[in-house]
């Protein structure tokens, strides 16, 4: 993952892993739970009007409408009965909505999908479609005001140990290729673009995307980062990739798209790359709901305490409270960090050996950035420092000496701003 | 759910490179032990013994300064072995052995942990420490100069027998009678090259040998601990400028003389480089280090003290917020105004 060079005089590149990373280079069916957990990222986290109550027969694919009115739903991805609703907090305190499914063996499907889909007209399947496996809201580029021009399918993955699109570039090139050509029907989008590693050229080719081969140095295929290297458009602070009219998704949802189109059936699975305490990667398909215990079982991974589990990445990724946390329809990989390997964020203050600043992708003055964000002066921080900027990669606490943990810094301050709605009136 | 293991949760990113201030201070500590055990070969087995004084004494007064401030204890972090280790390096062989218990009282106490410890202060502690003995002992520090040994006799200089053989640094030499003088002194231009490089001349403790501070010096840039970018513009700066100015017309001084002697090497590699009190990145450090080299210049031919290494760093200190200000990274998203 990290390559040093041997004369140590260029810098040392954190590299993505790829597809001959994972054990067997394939991917590893997880059997269905019998407890499966949904949750749906719900600003209202209110349960008094919800339109689904315990003791719900509800079938494999079939859209659950959380409340009367708002468009807020939920996919079942197993055939069952719910047991129990409740409210959680999430990262940031996002508030979610989550429905746990005694699941029975066989699965029913849904058919209002293949219903909605008889007539070739992709209006009607759409509202189905909101939250597939691989993109967290797929109405953030389908959409009728200021619609994208330019949609960017990633091929990498979001933050090293993880190659859950990659293993599907290469495992599912022909489906990704039927998927390409919908997501041009449906977003009406001229240009795809398609960015892999060199290892998956070939694959990516099959697609009929416009490809694009870039070497897989983190954190190079972070969106930001894309739009400056693939597009030359960088991003100013003050504006959102939408905003520039273009759209990202993932190899992964692409797929889905097609699962939905081409068999009329929702996409209830998601591919997760498991790292174990050895750092060994294996993918997976289970459902989405699906238990991180479940899994971890089947992969003979033992968790005990003080060991750390995250969701996503090393770099970015979110610690989670419990083995029962079900994986969701964007979480792309389980990271298992033993009790050991768990190193605590420092105390002491910067003393400024520039580390930071040398590895920020963004160029930001990160040494001066921390000095701001830890005594709160989150204005001053944008305005003097360039505070949005940042493309949050969290290579600036990965190598800070003093254990910093300036990404948290950095990703609270943003949160504060947007809090505050400092991010409108202070951009620069 | 009480059979669930309880897990550790903590904010992203959950791997560390590896490094830490204490690798980085310890590998400081082991670049500067060569200097030192030459310097008892060249000035005799007393500069190990001030040496020591004056890490005990920074370590010490580093843990009492902590518990009179309520500060958790760091000496395991080898920031105060360093400040202790450049201090002695900096003062002359020949010193009472109470000089360096003072040194670091102000040197720990005074210019690091009253302005908040480490991390905060403005000055670099060692230097701060020779600046304060310097001005309150002048005697003592600048009649403690000993010519190096020749024979091997490193307990000549031992107990009394110091006050009789005090002798004069080539830069006091330079300054006050000229190259001639130096060379009666020291035989040949070329002799003199060869022996300064090595560090058989009279200074202080640690600073002669410019070879060894060199290898100590590149190991650290190979490690990645320091850039090239303050000790090349420091010694460049010197040897141009007293190239241009040090002569008795211009273009006619002696640069590789000016910057084998006195303390270029040491400060270029080991002071000026001091992470806290120096700019973090290239183009500030660039400014940093030809800031120290221009006013070491200026001090030797123009100001009253023979060497300025000292001062000059001290002076080019105070400007990093500044310089890390103006020359701040450029923006990698559009400039503003451009939207």
């Amino acid at each position: 993952m990290i390559k040093k060079p041997f004369f140590g005089l260029g810098k040392p590149k954190l590299t993505y892993s790829g597809v001959r990373d994972i054990e067997g280079e394939d991917l590893k069916e997880i059997l269905p739970s019998p407890r499966i957990t949904l949750m749906h990222k719900s600003p209202n986290g209110d349960l008094g009007d919800l339109s689904l109550s315990i003791g719900d027969e509800v079938n494999t694919g079939q859209k659950l409408n959380l409340r009367e009115n708002g468009g807020e739903f939920l996919t079942s991805t197993a055939t069952g009965t719910i047991t129990d609703i409740s409210h959680t907090t999430g990262y940031a305190g996002q508030s979610f909505v989550s429905v746990a499914i005694e699941a029975k063996s066989k699965d029913l499907w849904d058919d209002e999908l293949e219903k909605a889909g008889k007539n070739e007209s992709p209006e009607n399947v759409l509202p189905f479609l909101s939250y597939i496996p691989g993109i967290s809201d797929l109405t953030s580029i389908i959409k009728t005001d200021n619609p994208p021009n330019t949609i960017i399918i990633n091929g990498l993955d979001r933050d090293l140990l993880i190659a859950t699109n990659q293993i599907i570039v290469k495992t599912e090139a022909e489906n990704l290729a039927e998927g390409v050509e919908y997501l041009k029907k449906i977003t009406g989008v001229k240009r795809v673009i398609f960015v892999v590693p060199p290892s998956l050229r070939m694959e990516a080719e099959q697609s009929g995307a416009e490809v694009k081969v870039i070497e897989p140095h983190y954190p190079d295929a972070t969106p930001r980062l894309l739009m400056k290297e693939i597009l030359d458009n960088p991003v100013s602070p003050s504006q959102s990739l939408e905003d520039l009219g273009v759209g990202f998704i993932s190899a992964e949802a692409v797929v889905a798209l097609r699962t939905a189109f081409v068999e009329g059936k929702m996409p209830v699975t998601k591919v997760v790359t498991v790292t174990d305490k050895n750092n060994r990667l294996t993918a997976v398909r289970a459902k989405v709901g699906t238990p991180v215990s479940d899994i971890l079982n089947a992969l003979n991974i033992d968790v005990s305490d003080g060991d750390r589990l995250v969701f996503g990445g090393p770099m970015s990724g979110r610690g989670i409270y419990s083995e029962d946390m079900p994986i969701l329809h964007d979480t792309d990989a389980i990271m298992v960090q033993d009790k050991d390997q768990v190193i605590p964020a420092g105390n002491d203050p910067c003393i400024n050996c520039g580390e930071c600043v040398r590895a920020c992708p963004a160029k930001l003055p990160v040494n001066m950035l921390i000095r701001l964000l830890e005594n709160g002066l989150y204005e001053e921080a944008v305005q003097e420092y360039d505070l949005l900027s940042c493309v949050e990669c969290g290579l600036c606490s990965y190598v800070c000496i003093m254990r910093i943990p300036i990404f948290h810094y950095i990703m609270l301050g943003k949160h504060e701003l947007a809090l505050t709605g400092g991010l409108e009136e202070s951009n620069g | 759910m009480t059979d669930l293991p309880l897990l550790t949760v903590s904010v992203s990113p959950h791997l560390k490179s590896g490094q830490s201030v204490e690798k980085i201070m310890w590998t400081v500590v082991a670049c500067l032990l060569p200097p030192l055990i030459l310097s008892v070969f060249i000035f005799g087995l007393q500069t190990l013994i001030i040496t020591l004084i004056s890490v005990i004494s920074c370590v010490a007064v580093e843990a009492i300064s902590q518990k009179l401030l309520h500060r958790p204890v760091t000496i395991k972090d080898g920031s105060a072995v360093i400040t202790g280790l450049l201090m002695a390096y900096i003062i002359p062989p020949g010193v009472p052995y109470w000089i360096p218990v003072l040194g670091a009282v102000m040197a720990i106490y005074v210019a690091k942990h009253l302005l908040g410890g480490i991390g905060f202060n403005i000055f670099n502690p060692a230097l701060i420490g020779r600046a304060f003995l310097m001005a309150s002992f002048p005697v003592a520090m600048t009649s403690a100069w000993l010519p190096p040994i020749r024979d091997g006799a490193i307990f000549k200089y031992m107990g009394s027998g110091i006050d009789a053989v005090s002798t004069a640094t080539p830069l006091y030499l330079l300054k006050h009678y000229g190259s001639s003088a130096l060379m009666e002194k020291f035989g040949s231009m070329s002799a003199i090259y060869g022996d300064f490089f090595i560090g058989w001349r009279p200074g202080c403790i640690g600073e002669t040998s410019a070879l060894l501070l060199l290898i100590g010096g590149l190991y650290l840039i190979y490690k990645k601990y320091i850039t090239w970018h303050i000790p090349v513009a420091m010694i460049a700066t010197v040897g141009f400028l007293t190239w241009v100015f040090g002569g008795e017309r211009f273009f006619t001084g002696n640069p590789l003389l000016a910057v084998l002697s006195g303390g270029v090497f040491l400060g270029a590699f080991f002071m000026a480089t001091d992470y806290v009190t120096s700019p973090s990145q290239g183009t500030a450090k660039l400014i940093f280090g030809a800031g120290v080299g221009a006013l070491t210049v200026l001090i030797r031919l123009k100001g009253g003290y023979p060497e300025g290494v000292c001062y000059a760093i001290l002076l080019m200190n105070p400007t990093v917020p500044a310089l890390e200000g103006w020359f701040r990274p450029r923006r990698f998203a559009p400039q503003k105004g451009a939207q």
